[in-house]
């Protein structure tokens, strides 16, 4: 869940005529300690996989889905309903779009 | 070309030939096998290579080999006694802070060194310096865990 937060909010990847321009992390921001929710609780749905070796079940990125439509949603709604299709909701993003659904010049 | 230095290195004096430009994790890794720290960014943004030099953390993707002339380093090798884990090891096992464990050697190091310079540190002090230190897989919430339970344990210093 904390990897995606960071593909909601911070992390993209920059290019420049095909040459990544964002290939380090003094560019490329994943998630720090500092970004973590104070308040932060995952419950594990246990469900059989019988096909897996020993029915073991790959549960790494399955969080990954729910986090970007969760935050997306919350903006939209602080926002009184602007949405946004474009990942990660960088802040001079979220403000240019604001801007212009109200007519305002960037 | 090469330079000759003196250091410790987990409490064992050495000698060794190093070149000017070798970093220290280089160093640890190359010469000596001590695989324990880890490369993640090599632009020291990520904690991965963190290792102690005379008590503070550095991180030793950055650090030249040729400047621990005369000085004590501690790396994730030298924490445990034989089989007896250091109490930040135990902690981290017992609260499963980590997930792929690429980042927990810097994880642990700083860890170490937040506890040597603040027994006892407030979430906010613990968020603040560990954030140096990138965990992909976003282990957070246990790595707070397994540090607050090592400040409960830790009893105040004299005077503090």
């Amino acid at each position: 869940m904390i990897m995606s937060l960071g593909s909601a909010l911070f992390e993209e990847m920059v290019f420049d005529n095909g040459q990544p321009i964002n290939s380090t992390f003094l560019e490329y921001m994943p998630p720090s300690m500092e970004d973590h929710p104070q308040k932060f609780r995952s419950l594990l749905v246990e469900t059989p996989h019988p096909e897996g070796p020993f029915g073991a079940k790959g549960v790494g990125e399955a969080g990954l889905g729910p986090v970007e439509p969760a935050i997306g949603n919350a903006v939209a709604n602080a926002l009184g309903g602007i949405r946004f299709k474009d990942l990660p909701l960088r802040p001079d993003r979220v403000l240019a779009e604001v801007r212009s659904v109200r007519g305002e010049e960037a | 070309m090469k330079i000759e230095i003196r250091t410790v290195i987990n409490g064992r004096e050495m000698e060794a030939a190093v070149k000017p430009n070798q970093t220290l994790l280089e160093f640890l890794r190359d010469d000596l096998s001590l695989r324990g720290s880890v490369e993640g960014c090599g632009v020291g943004v990520c904690g991965s290579c963190t290792v102690l030099v005379e008590g503070r953390p550095v991180s030793s993707c950055l650090m030249l080999a040729t400047n621990i002339e005369g000085k004590q380093v501690t790396t994730i090798e030298g924490l445990a006694v034989g089989d007896e884990l250091d109490p930040v090891q135990q902690a981290f096992l017992e609260h499963q802070a980590f997930q792929c464990g690429y980042c927990t050697p810097g994880m642990i190091m700083a860890t170490k060194a937040l506890l040597s310079s603040n027994p006892r540190p407030t979430e906010e002090e613990v968020r603040d310096y560990l954030s140096g230190n990138i965990c992909r897989c976003g282990t957070y919430a246990e790595v707070l865990a397994a540090v607050k339970s090592l400040s409960e344990k830790t009893t105040p210093l004299p005077g503090s």
